[in-house]
């Protein structure tokens, strides 16, 4: 291995260093961008907040993945508190913890992004090599029917019932040995994250990546990035340590997703644009669900097969797409919002419940512009989404779909996360449903796909980049990553990051 | 000056004297309200120095935990499994501001001012009885003020997931946890793990170059492919 990986007890002494590129974030965008430009013999630092975790850390405690892994300690919500926001922080982005789910673009999105966003260049066909190329690269291939969960057999047969489409879902594993723990880190090293994929490939040939360093801001003098400004944390308290590192590139880049990219550029001063404006997070409500079989949801691969039936439900109403999510004691209790004895009842119906998502297209709605990041005064960063009645119509569609899934999968009894639940035991109690209220803070809410905010586009009174995801203003600052998504996807969007990014590295490297 | 009368020598109602009157009925509301709102909290002991929750307000989250998961069913209640150190531990990990809002939060749940407006409760919430509390919780967890939706969203997410956290719990409730892949000897942020070389299978070749304009290659600096290590 030519490069370094340092983490934040490695570094003591202030580090100034002057490179090609500097990216801040080792995520879907930053990583597999990375390793392009290392290739091409480029000199690339890497700066990571999170730290760097291996095999040997996923041990599959709750307890110590959530402060450990994911944003804010796992305890990031949109302002309002009625979003609760999964989002990875590791040398790897989200890449380390999410559930391997992969799709190409849809179409309908591609096409959406030409015509009313003014995209070129991002159609099925021109983006087909770059899908190719990383989906070699992450061993992305369909997950066999036969070696679906339990939990995932209730989508599988409950849409096959009622007639609506179910496929396969394609996964970025290799030997993977169904442990169901994907989400805290995959404890076999199957999962072909990132910190096993293209930043050892970058690191190979030579790249540095600073992990549990806190890219501060850019400095911009004369409509360039000059400086990267960060700070070594303590992984442990996530403190300042004092330490600085300062790095000089000739070319910087943003990838450290929707949400903290935005918010990096605000602190930096770089406004220009509609900056943490049409975010988006694919808002997923969950509908569990008691058997008499056992499920263990817990166990086995993750969201392995999914369905697109309600997907394109036509311009004028929010589409939803559905998978089935591993279910682990923490994140089923977040979910729930009972207390006392019933808390136990429900906690007790763990090996036999399923839980099934409903993710909804946010951003294909004409009237749908997401919500905003922004900074907060005393600097944390801020997400506002409001929940408009055109989504929440869809929340009420998509928690009747829901239910009706269980049903035709056997269910004998499903439940609403309302307060209180709606609890309904037979396909007549669906109806339940049409008399409660959609929205915040009616119901649970969640995110794991997090994009937009830097949107691309031709026009810079509309967006943050263009398509070579160039900054209009800034010169030689780029932004890899979802957050250049002018819509959510209507997919798991690791794989369009990827692709995305793939296609960025020519444009950085001509940029030098 | 004369002040007009009525004919029984009361004093005639002007727009001067509503104004005085109702603002001498707000000052004894305000000042018994403050009485109200100024009711101790019943403090409770951590089990150690805390990191960053005032006294106060981790005697709050202590009463609220032990209500949200109490003990019963074979369930121990949330102090004995040292839930509210747990948040505590976890919130000193995130910025002052967030430490502040949950804070306020709790504060807002103890106050026995806003439980005497909102619920008919003129007693701070860590001091009631356990049936008052349980109402407590369930009128702010159905309030149709967003706001106090928003106080039981917030301290219900720590509560419920610093508890279910605890693995002692799993076995009763039929988790398994995850197999044994000989790598629970994880120590995040304790030492240094060496980069991770091995894999199960063999990984793919490095992704082709796409055919878009590239920088020249210096000199020497062709692309090597990865070379993976064997599994030991």
């Amino acid at each position: 291995m030519k490069g370094s990986l340092t983490i934040g007890t490695d570094l003591t002494a202030d580090v100034e260093v002057s490179c090609d590129v500097a990216i801040v974030g080792s995520g879907a965008g930053g990583a597999v961008l990375a390793a392009g430009l290392v290739e091409r013999g480029l000199k690339v630092v890497m700066l990571e907040e999170g730290g760097y975790f291996t095999r040997a850390d996923f041990d599959g405690d709750e307890a110590k993945v959530f402060p450990m892994m994911y944003q804010d300690r796992g305890t990031r919500t949109t302002a309002d508190i009625a979003i609760t926001v999964l989002q990875g922080r590791t040398v790897g982005g989200g890449t380390t913890i999410n559930w391997t789910t992969c799709f190409r673009t849809p179409e309908r999105t591609l096409e959406n992004w030409a015509r009313v966003h003014g995209i070129e260049g991002y159609d099925a066909a021109s983006l087909a090599p770059h899908f190719e190329a990383v989906e070699e690269r992450l061993g992305i291939a369909e997950w066999p029917v036969e070696r679906i969960n339990a939990n995932n057999d209730v989508l599988h047969r409950g849409c096959t019932k009622l007639g609506w489409e179910v496929t396969p879902l394609r996964r970025n594993v290799r030997g993977c040995a169904d442990s169901g723990y994907c989400g805290m880190g995959c404890p076999v090293g199957a999962k072909q994250a990132m910190h096993r994929t293209y930043i050892q490939d970058a690191l190979d040939l030579g790249m540095t990546v600073h992990a549990d360093v806190r890219a501060d801001r850019f400095e911009v003098e004369g409509g360039r990035v000059v400086a990267v400004h960060g700070s070594v944390l303590e992984r442990d308290t996530g403190r300042a340590t004092g330490t600085k590192v300062v790095v000089k590139p000739k070319v910087a880049v943003s990838s450290c997703g929707a949400i903290n990219g935005p918010a990096l550029l605000l602190r930096s001063g770089i406004e220009d644009g509609p900056v943490g404006r049409r975010t988006f997070i694919h808002p997923v409500i969950a509908v569990p669900a008691q058997y008499e079989r056992v499920i263990n949801p817990f166990f086995g691969a993750p969201q392995s097969v999914g369905s697109h039936h309600f997907f394109d439900r036509g311009d004028d109403h929010v589409g939803f797409f559905m998978e089935a999510p591993p279910i682990h004691p923490v994140l089923a209790s977040l979910a729930f919002s009972g207390f006392g004895l019933e808390t136990y009842e429900f906690m007790e119906m763990l090996p036999h419940m399923s839980a099934q998502l409903a993710l909804h297209v946010d951003g294909l709605h004409p009237d749908d512009d997401g919500g905003v990041v922004s900074l907060r005064r005393d600097g944390r960063t801020r997400l506002d989404y409001p929940v408009r009645p055109f989504l929440a119509e869809a929340f009420k569609k998509s928690h009747e779909a829901l239910a009706r899934v269980h049903f035709a999968a056997g269910a004998k009894r499903v439940l609403s996360l309302h307060v209180p639940m709606t609890d309904m035991r037979s396909v007549d109690d669906v109806a339940m449903l049409a008399d409660r209220e959609y929205g915040s803070l009616k119901h649970q809410i969640f995110s794991a796909h997090q994009m937009g905010g830097c949107a691309m586009g031709p026009d810079p009174a509309t967006s943050v980049v263009n398509t070579d995801l160039r900054h209009h203003a800034v010169e030689n600052l780029f932004v890899v990553d979802g957050s250049v998504f002018p819509t959510s996807l209507g997919v798991n969007p690791s794989e369009t990051i990827y692709a995305v990014a793939h296609k960025a590295r020519g444009a950085v490297a001509a940029a030098l | 000056m004369t002040e007009p009368t009525t004919p029984g020598g009361a004093p005639k109602p002007t727009r001067r004297r509503l104004f005085q009157f109702v603002a001498a009925g707000g000052l004894a509301a305000a000042l018994g309200g403050v009485g109200v709102g100024l009711q101790g909290t019943a403090m409770r002991e951590p089990a150690g120095p805390l990191r960053c929750l005032s006294p106060r307000a981790f005697s709050i989250l202590a009463a609220l935990a032990d209500r949200i998961c109490p003990q019963g069913d074979g369930f121990p209640a949330a102090s004995e499994l040292k839930v509210a150190e747990g948040v505590d531990d976890l919130m000193s990990r995130v910025h002052p501001g967030d430490v502040a809002d949950l804070e306020t939060a709790l504060l807002f749940f103890e106050n026995a001012l806003s439980g005497l407006l909102f619920d008919g409760r003129p007693t701070p919430f860590s001091a009631c009885d356990a049936a008052t509390q349980d109402a407590a919780i369930d009128a702010f967890r159905s309030s149709a003020v967003g706001a106090r939706r928003q106080v039981f969203k917030a301290t219900y997410g720590l509560i419920a997931g610093a508890y279910w956290a605890n693995s002692t719990l799993h076995t009763k409730i039929g988790y398994s946890g995850q197999p044994d892949y000989g790598n629970r000897r994880g120590t995040p942020g304790v030492s240094r793990p060496p980069i991770e070389r091995r894999s199960l299978e063999p990984l793919g070749p490095l992704d082709p170059v796409p055919e878009e304009p590239v920088a020249e290659l210096p000199e020497g600096s062709e692309p090597t492919p990865a070379v993976e290590e064997a599994s030991p």
